[in-house]
């Protein structure tokens, strides 16, 4: 047994020697840590303008004309009420009629229309006739001047009729006034325009009644006839437009091409509705905050248009070769003025023509244009802020360094260049970030694809940039980048700021690669 | 679960096991290791199971011994690269020489220099593999020549390797250069959990009339195997290039097989309705199961010559539980990484998809045994027995090689308790080896101790590999 525990005990040992004995292992097994530089496609992206201008206000995409933008106004509108119009009060009084009292309907004695107008049917809102009767001290007794006007009919239908009693050597009057529903016919027999006055007299043998008449303050709700010319006032509107970063681009934008096109419309039910005048139109684009204000005007002065019989008003538009539709576009106004004198029967004629009290005459306009363009080399900035993840940022700052090479090929006629400035949370600046390392540049640029006289795009640009940031910025950017300045400068690229064609479907290819240096740690 | 997969896989792709005998170049019992697994001429009683079941031939008549866990287990581990040394080890992964606040070791930043060589430590791709074996309970009894002799051995193996490509290393190191094809297809992996229940019988055949021979024996194992686990990459066709533009181009096309017992529970993130939880004890329920062979003949000759022919391993494994592939096959060019659909076709292509399978076989480590032993007794003090041996597997499964090993075994007994054993070992997947070993044997009980890696050993830190292997057998 002796033996045997010391057999044991040699065993071991030896054991023990011969496995511990010749080797060493590190106390702690960690890691190592290297920079690994990793050849990687950062991105491969194709936009086409489509794709970056997004539906905005007032652009839209031409399928028929190869998917040029089109830039269409709203429709700014202007409605005028011819109340004003259909309303004649100014009388015209007729007197000394004397009738003696025999109690018998003498002739027809014409009452004219107020203002002279001429009516042949009509419903009343509202209107007078006021008969005054005059007796002589010769009469006896009290006299009774009765007068009907045939075709004027209260509004349950019933004649119109009208009498007054004057006592000797006195005066009376009596005022019919139009209810509203009256109306007026003309008799078929009547070849006169005006009311035809029907009166007799009743009392003393012998006795006279010397009676005047005035016809005044007709307000219609429908009139056939003739009106008098007449202004209904000038109607002024203002439009506002929501331009948004369109804005910027005042004074460095350039249109070729603009339409503004008017339409009038008389709005009556009647198939022959009186002519209408738009005198003095003014379109006016207001800048806010006294930035000014440019007027549309057609290159020959023309301000006043006519509506045609059937109601209807087309003016010719304003175009690029008629007006300055172009410059007024690109004044990018915040807001539209328009402003027009209405003329109703501007001419006076004496056609009869019916007019309701719910006619309405509307006048629009809108303009529009295609993007046919240049621009001047423009500059907007924004500040972005960067929503990176502490996770984001904890595998960012394991980064020494990073090349990216851009190649570009741009098939849109604008040249632009970009400069991206990193700052800390106080806005402090910490890098520029767009630094080209071919350019020696501190922006990196697209250069706009050539175009040919037309603004068409011929070939596509192809540019070039090597971005690189070192470990030191690379560190900045995962520990204090929280905002950007980003300051975009744009141009087309038409020569001598030539206006080019800038379709939705023009592209630009972005191939970003290069590499990057990355420390490779225990826990990657 | 994939956690557990992943685990699994890594304890058996870098466990490159041998209990007992196995393979042709597995690690094997710690008399053997320590002739530089020199086994096939020289063996006998329990050792000669797997081996060459005639060797049980060559104890004397009448004679009985086991082997279990006390007083020492029959154990053999094996732990190691075929790239990296200890001294590499230390130096990449010990720290920069720094402690940190908390007084850890701060990690090595590497230089140009120190990826160069790390890299070069790659050169003929880095394999990193373990292999254990556990023998349960062993027994042999000799009645007699004509009446034969019977074994039986219960015994573990668990064992796997796992070879890193050289281009992904290149990869880590380096980044990627355009232009260049990174080819993955020299990654593989193959690891196994199993167990054999071996029934033995061998004796000898005096029915033979001959003249040449003292003795000729004959010998037959059938085994009963269990698989209990198994991952094998089955096949990997991958590369990566990076061009115009630094494109990536991946060619990915590869499937894995595993399988195992559904004692581990869940194991397969698609099997969503298994909700079964780890119940992992002595005795699993296999996942595979299978019969194989071994069988031998050995003669003895003027006394001090001994020849040995075997055949060992003849079977399969059909594995049928809880079996499953993950496989991807794919073609993608990644030209922008901001495009969130590309990273999750790389993703997808790279993780593959896995879904169950009705089942897969692999074959058991076939070998052909060759070996001649001289005894030097008449020449040397003490007793001495000269091995050599020729081992040539036919597959490559763990223990296994088809590339053919020699060996050379040297046992002396000096004295009655005490043999030094030493060998050599050419070929296989490990090279030369120089093993050494100890046996001290108190009559009864015999202890047993060995490396087959001693070359390893007094290399220090220059040793890439650690093969440790103890046992004892009692004899009655």
């Amino acid at each position: 047994m002796l033996k045997l525990h010391f057999l044991q005990f040699l065993y071991i040992i030896l054991a023990a020697v011969i496995i511990q004995g010749c080797v060493t292992v590190p106390s702690d097994v960690v890691m190592p840590q290297w920079d690994t530089n990793l050849n990687v496609p950062f991105a491969t992206k194709s936009y086409t303008l489509a794709d970056i201008i997004k539906s905005q206000n007032y652009i839209s995409i031409s399928a028929a004309q190869d998917s040029v933008f089109i830039i269409n106004s709203d429709t700014y509108s202007q409605t005028v009420s011819v109340g004003n119009f259909i309303q004649v009060k100014i009388g015209l009084p007729i007197s000394n009629i004397q009738i003696p009292t025999i109690n018998t309907e003498l002739p027809p004695v014409l009452l004219p229309f107020p203002e002279g107008a001429q009516i042949d049917s009509a419903t009343f809102v509202s209107g007078t006739i006021q008969i005054t009767g005059t007796t002589p001290p010769t009469n006896t007794a009290a006299a009774t001047l009765s007068i009907r006007i045939p075709g004027v009919f209260n509004p349950n239908g019933t004649a119109m009729a009208l009498s007054v009693t004057v006592q000797p050597n006195s005066t009376n009057s009596a005022t019919y006034t139009f209810a509203p529903g009256s109306r007026y016919v003309q008799p078929s027999a009547q070849y006169s325009t005006g009311f035809e006055l029907i009166a007799k007299a009743s009392g003393p043998s012998n006795g006279l009644v010397t009676f005047s008449a005035t016809a005044s303050d007709f307000v219609f709700s429908s009139v056939t006839g003739y009106l008098p010319t007449k202004s209904l006032g000038t109607q002024n509107n203002n439009f506002s437009l929501n331009l948004g970063d369109a804005s910027k681009y005042r004074g460095k934008v350039t249109l070729k091409t603009g339409t503004l096109t008017l339409s009038g419309k008389y709005n009556s039910p009647s198939l022959k509705p009186f002519i209408v005048q738009v005198k003095n139109l003014q379109v006016q684009g207001v800048r806010n905050n006294g930035g000014g204000t440019m007027n549309l005007s057609y290159n020959i002065p023309l301000t006043t248009f006519t509506f045609d019989s059937t109601g209807t008003l087309n003016p010719p538009p304003y175009t690029e070769s008629n007006s300055n539709i172009t410059s007024f576009i690109t004044f990018l106004p915040d807001a539209i003025n328009i402003s027009a004198e209405y003329i109703m029967n501007p001419d006076n004629s004496l056609a009869y023509r019916t007019a309701n009290s719910s006619d309405m005459v509307s006048f629009t306009t809108s303009f529009s244009t295609k993007s046919l363009l240049a621009i001047q080399q423009t500059s907007f900035v924004d500040t972005l802020k960067l929503d990176i993840s502490q996770d984001a940022r904890d595998q960012i700052v394991k980064g020494q360094g990073v090349t990216a090479i851009a190649d570009i090929q741009n098939a849109i006629a604008l040249n632009s260049w970009v400069k991206v400035t990193l700052t800390d949370a106080n806005y402090k600046p910490l890098f520029v970030v767009t630094r080209d390392t071919i350019a020696h540049a501190d922006s990196i640029s697209f250069t706009g694809a050539a175009v040919d006289n037309n603004g068409n795009v011929t070939t596509p640009a192809l540019s070039n940039t090597i971005i690189s940031l070192d470990s030191t910025q690379i560190r900045l950017l995962a520990q204090s980048a929280h905002y950007a300045f980003v300051s975009v400068t744009v141009s087309t690229s038409g020569a001598n700021n030539a206006p080019v064609l800038v379709r939705a479907k023009d592209w630009i290819k972005l191939n970003v690669y290069g590499s990057v240096n990355y420390r490779i740690k225990g826990n990657n | 679960m994939k956690k557990i997969i992943i685990t699994i896989a890594f304890i058996l792709s870098v466990s490159y096991c041998t209990f007992a005998q196995y393979g042709s170049v597995g690690i094997v019992d710690a008399k053997s290791m320590s002739l530089g697994k020199t086994y096939n001429a020289n063996t006998d009683g329990i050792y000669s199971i797997g081996i060459n079941p005639s060797n049980m031939m060559f104890s004397p008549s009448s004679h009985f011994e086991f082997t279990t866990v006390l007083p020492l287990p029959d154990l053999s581990v094996k732990v190691g690269t075929n790239f990296m040394n200890f001294n590499d080890f230390n130096y990449f992964f010990g720290g920069d020489g720094t402690k940190d606040a908390n007084g850890k070791a701060n990690a090595r930043l590497l230089t140009d220099a120190d990826k160069q060589r790390l890299f070069g430590l790659f050169s003929n791709s880095g394999n990193v593999f373990m292999n254990a074996s556990f023998t349960t309970f062993a027994a042999m009894y000799k009645a007699n020549s004509t009446v034969g002799a019977f074994g039986f051995t219960m015994s573990d193996f668990i064992g796997g390797s796992f070879t890193v490509p050289k281009a992904l290393v290149d990869l880590g190191l380096n980044g990627n250069n355009p232009n260049q094809v990174y080819s993955f297809n020299d990654v593989d992996g193959q690891g196994w959990w199993i167990r054999e229940y071996s029934l033995s019988y061998a004796r000898e055949l005096p029915e033979i009339p001959q003249t040449i021979f003292d003795k000729i024996a004959v010998g037959l194992s059938i085994k009963m195997v269990q698989g209990f686990a198994y991952f094998g990459v089955d096949h990997v066709n991958a590369n990566l290039t990076t061009g115009s533009g630094n494109s990536l181009g991946l060619k990915s096309e590869w499937m894995i097989k595993s399988a195992f017992s559904s004692d581990f529970g869940k194991i397969y993130d698609f099997d969503s309705l298994n909700t079964s939880k780890s119940k992992v004890g002595p005795f699993l329920t296999p996942a595979g199961t299978g019969l194989g062979i071994d069988f031998g003949v050995s003669a003895a000759y003027d006394e001090v010559w001994r020849f040995s022919l075997a055949i060992t391993d003849i079977g399969k494994i059909n594995w049928n539980q809880n079996t499953a592939e993950y496989s991807g096959n794919s073609s993608l060019t990644i030209t922008d990484l901001t495009d969130s659909t590309q990273r999750q076709s790389l993703s997808d292509s790279l993780k593959g998809k896995g879904h169950a399978t009705s089942g897969f076989t692999t074959d058991l480590p076939t070998a052909l045994r060759l070996g001649v032993s001289y005894n030097l007794t008449q020449y040397v003090p003490g007793s001495v027995l000269l091995a050599l041996d020729y081992n040539q597997g036919f597959n490559n499964v763990p223990g296994n090689s088809k590339i053919g090993r020699w060996s050379l075994g040297i046992d002396w007994a000096p004295m009655g308790w005490l043999n030094l054993r030493t060998g050599f070992s050419v070929g296989g997947v490990d090279g030369f080896g120089w093993a050494l070993g100890l046996g001290l044997d108190a009559g009864t009980v015999e202890f047993l101790f060995a490396t087959s890696d001693m070359n390893q050993v007094v290399m220090g830190n220059s040793g890439k590999m650690f093969t440790v292997s103890l046992g004892s057998r009692w004899k009655f």
